[in-house]
């Protein structure tokens, strides 16, 4: 059976031009050879901090931008060697739902406008239903359809985001990329989108690629993770190996990091706190990327790549070349 | 009793708008202790910052502050004028502000930023003594090559080194008192564990009180020694943090802490708080929570429950406390 | 903090605008204006090009409000279909000038590249082209007319409004709103159409008024010099040209003196309704 996602070594790399000429100096390697697979009705999430190329994937998925190279195969079809009418059919069934609950939604829209978007871009509105099926999709988010002839800035920051969910939905895709869909919302709020987002994945069937920096959320949502560090997955896994058996130092350390929301035994905790800063990806560094941070690191991080492989039969691939099973993480 | 560091009474703090005034923090009263931590938490328009900012009169214009006190080591701020206000900005009181890339003169280097900060409080200023300080106070908040990196200016700092310089610079004059405000919101994870331990470490070093902005509970737990939780625009509920998270006595506080996705826990399905945070223009009538919370009854869509003592150290505004208990 | 009261975007730029009392007088102003250059036929009651020797040169009168020309022609009526002329080529102009600045701005905004590149070096041209000098010769070479006018006119002053277009449809492009929208397939006509064009419209529409404003008082200048409409037709700027000799500005003032405020006062109020539009569009420009 083939899988829904396929997506092999992918790459983008932003050039960095100066001068008049626009001469080329440089380049920023966003994304460095990513390899992904998704399954129907599964979450995958992205996790990783700002410059790992984990949303500059999630907007290759979606080819709002167009990779430097590697394939990505939906449903088994490659798409950059679809004809223009394929094309177009595949990637109404991959969509995309952004973090600023303000940005996303044009301040000069109506609901009903926004909603029905996507429909009309199609040339499926009349088709599909028209105003009724932009009020089954108001209604299938959690929104009252009456508010339809509103415009955005008169909702707040949870009821925006559905709007931007019913936007994603219009053309019945059946993978969805959320790109820090809760990042910016209130804890009361993020909540009731978290559980709108699972419903609606039982509900539809739909797969998740799930783009987020807080691991708490993406423990809570993902079936299978995958941790990127500066354009590449460092370790991938199921959500259980990640979390209870994360074997690469960085996943190690980004865990480590959370504050946990309990004062008792604050004092106690035992914290990796990493040193420094993420490398700049226009020269990262030789060898292992994250060598230059990590307090194992030797003279063969330096020289070569660690590959992603399951080095000691924990079940799951890491990219490390000392990978090992801390005896306690995260507080789990 | 022995007079507060910092004691506000009465808060109140309106805006005009064109949609009308808009209480954006009403009868907040708050003390803080030498040498505490106290964290201020609320989601966006609880009105945690703008009480934090009128202390030092830091709001805009268009703010009309009202207050019975604010009080900082038994000297009423709002007597004193612009002139020795800023003599306590950055002195006695250090403030770190969440985006330091905004907080940071960007043509100025980072070095004359911190100088700056110690020579606007010496009696004789000394700019190359001040240097130097600069330097060393780069090296305590960890800037990896201080002596090269004053020369530096804020652009060629990455987001957690700018932070380290504020802080920096909040330290600089040795205060009594520190304002942060989402001093990590800006960060990603590892860094932000970077500037937490720097944060408590500066705070253990100066033993400086601090009152800590954040939204974030895990912040909360891991820093604060006292809470302060604002819905709406007033105190919903203090207390120690230890008691706050172990027992939380106010129902927005309560779900909050329900509605969290844990690392320790694994639950089905989150348990939100229903509904949505107040339009602030217009808020319920009653208890402002009364719409969300699942305690609500009658009296609260009519009476505002009064910010009461309910045990040693703690306060709660619920008609039903009790049943949280 | 969510403070909601205002209903639409337009309706909130609709208020601001009421506040600025310069421009709503200007409004009604421009509207008479419009309205008296409409109904000219009606309120004139003569014919504008209609000869009367015998007449000539009579200062304001009972038959003639405003006096007679040279050639005893109404001045009253000429103003006023002039009027017709003069706002019709303003208009006509700035209309050349928005749509092909629309056009233009967002295409190099949205293709970005060499596209980009090769629109704005073109603007650049026509901006460091000392307009009027140009004007001169093209009418020189094809021979005045209000066609020629109304074309020169537009094309030198595209770029304002091009160089607008293209800040706001590269701000917009990396919008999340409008990758939300290329992410459902739209392409760039949709673009145009749906995101550019209805962000673009509040700075396009002062940009437009001002042009219009530019454009009366350019027509003016070069039917004074004979080079834009051309007699017998009245243009506010060739009814000026009476003016030329300084016996007709001392002894005959009635000759000059109503085209001459009519320029006037019509620039300014459209200059103080754009001023106005400005502060409604875009509240963070004004205190």
């Amino acid at each position: 059976m083939t899988s829904l996602l396929k997506v092999e070594g992918l790459h983008k790399h932003f050039p960095i031009r100066r001068g008049v000429l626009r001469r080329q100096v440089g380049e920023i390697r966003a994304v460095d050879g990513v390899d992904l697979e998704l399954e129907t009705g599964e979450t995958l999430s992205l996790v990783g901090e700002s410059g790992c190329g984990k949303s500059t994937t999630g907007r290759l998925l979606v080819r709002l931008l167009e990779p430097t190279a590697g394939k990505i195969l939906f449903e088994g079809a490659d798409l950059a060697t679809l004809s223009q009418r394929e094309l177009r059919a595949k990637r109404q069934a991959i969509q995309i739902m952004f973090q600023d609950p303000y940005a996303s939604l044009s301040p000069r829209m109506t609901v009903q406008e926004i909603v029905a978007e996507p429909l009309r871009v199609q040339g499926r509105y009349a088709d599909d239903g028209g105003a009724d099926r932009v009020r089954e999709l108001l209604e299938l988010v959690g929104l009252r359809p009456e508010h339809s002839r509103r415009y955005a800035h008169e909702f707040s920051g949870g009821q925006r985001q559905r709007i931007g969910l019913a936007r994603a939905l219009a053309l019945n895709p059946r993978l969805l990329v959320l790109d820090e869909p809760v990042s910016a919302l209130d804890v009361s709020v993020q909540a009731q989108v978290i559980n709108q987002l699972r419903g609606l994945q039982d509900r539809l069937g739909l797969a998740y690629v799930f783009i987020s920096h807080n691991l708490s959320v993406v423990r809570h949502i993902s079936h299978r993770v995958a941790v990127m560090y500066l354009g590449s997955i460092v370790e991938v896994g199921t959500r259980a190996d990640i979390f209870t058996a994360p074997t690469h130092p960085y996943t190690q350390a980004l865990l480590s990091a959370i504050p946990v929301p309990d004062p008792v035994g604050r004092a106690e905790r035992d914290r990796i706190t990493l040193a420094g800063d993420v490398p700049s990806p226009s020269n990262p560094p030789t060898g292992c990327r994250f060598r230059t941070r990590c307090w194992k690191a030797q003279d063969v991080c330096a020289q070569e790549a660690p590959p992603l492989i399951d080095r000691i039969g924990v079940g799951h691939p890491s990219a490390c070349h000392f990978p090992e099973v801390p005896a306690t993480v995260g507080g789990a | 009793m022995t007079e507060s560091l910092l004691r506000i009474d009465g808060l109140g703090v309106d805006f005009h708008t064109d949609d009308g005034v808009v209480h954006a923090v009403t009868d907040v009263s708050l003390a803080v202790e030498a040498g505490e931590i106290v964290a201020i938490v609320g989601e966006s328009g609880s009105g945690k910052t703008v009480t934090a900012m009128s202390v030092l009169r830091l709001l805009p214009k268009a703010a009309e502050v009202s207050a019975d006190a604010i009080a900082f080591r038994g000297t009423d701020l709002r007597t004193l004028s612009g002139a020795e206000l800023r003599k306590i900005r950055g002195g006695p009181v250090g403030m770190i502000f969440q985006d330091p890339m905004t907080a940071l003169n960007p043509v100025m280097t980072i070095g004359a930023q911190v100088a700056e900060a110690v020579v606007l409080h010496q009696v004789r200023p000394d700019k190359k003594a001040a240097w130097q300080r600069a330097i060393e106070l780069l090296r305590l908040v960890g800037v990896p090559d201080p002596g090269e990196r004053v020369k530096q200016y804020p652009h060629e700092f990455s987001g957690g080194m700018r932070q380290r310089a504020m802080i920096a610079m909040a330290i600089a004059n040795d205060p009594d008192l520190i304002i942060a405000d989402e001093p990590t919101t800006a960060l990603d994870v590892t860094i932000q564990a970077q500037v937490l331990a720097l944060l408590k470490k500066a705070q253990a070093e100066t033993g400086a009180a601090t009152i800590l902005i954040t939204h974030d509970l895990g912040i909360v737990a891991e820093l604060a020694d006292r809470v302060v939780v604002m819905y709406a625009g007033r105190v919903v509920e203090s207390a120690g943090v230890t008691e706050l998270f172990a027992t939380p006595r106010h129902p927005y506080t309560k779900g909050l802490l329900a509605s969290l996705p844990r690392m320790d826990v694994d639950v089905d399905q989150l348990d939100p708080i229903p509904g949505n945070p107040p339009n602030m223009a217009d808020p319920p009538a009653g208890c402002a929570f009364h719409p969300r919370c699942p305690l609500a009854r009658d009296r609260c869509r009519t009476d505002r429950p009064p910010l009461l003592a309910i045990g040693a150290g703690r306060t709660s505004a619920c008609h039903f406390n009790e049943e949280l208990a | 903090m969510t403070v909601t009261a205002v209903r639409t975007p337009a309706g909130a730029a609709l208020r601001r605008f009421r506040k600025h009392p310069a421009a709503v007088v200007s409004v009604v102003f421009i509207a008479l204006v419009v309205l008296a250059a409409i109904f000219a036929r009606l309120l004139s009651g003569h014919d504008p090009n209609a000869i009367d020797l015998l007449n000539a040169r009579s200062g304001p009168s009972g038959g003639h409000l405003l006096g007679t020309d040279s050639t005893g022609r109404d001045v009253l009526s000429r103003l006023l279909f002039a009027g017709r002329i003069s706002l019709g080529v303003g208009i006509a102009s700035a209309a050349i000038a928005v749509v092909l600045g629309t056009i233009l701005g967002s295409i190099a905004g949205l293709l970005g590249g060499w596209v980009d590149g090769l629109v704005m070096r073109l603007a650049d041209v026509f901006m460091s082209f000392p307009s009027l000098v140009v004007i001169v010769v093209v009418a020189g070479i094809l021979g005045p007319s209000v066609l020629t006018m109304v074309i020169a006119i537009g094309l030198f002053q595209w770029p304002v409004c091009g160089r607008i277009v293209r800040g706001v449809t590269l701000s917009l492009r990396e919008q999340e709103f409008v990758l939300a929208s290329r992410a459902t397939g739209a392409g760039p006509l949709w673009l145009m159409r749906k995101h550019i064009i209805p962000a673009a419209l509040p700075p396009v529409s002062v940009v437009a008024t001002l042009a219009v404003a530019q454009a009366i008082a350019l027509e003016a200048t070069l039917s004074f010099l004979g080079l834009g409409v051309q007699p017998p037709a009245a243009s506010w700027g060739n009814m000026l040209t009476d003016a030329q000799s300084l016996t007709v500005i001392r002894s005959e003032p009635w000759l000059w003196l109503s085209p001459g405020i009519a320029v006037a006062l019509t620039v300014l109020a459209v200059n103080f309704i754009g001023d106005g539009l400005r502060d409604a569009v875009d509240p963070r420009s004004s205190s």
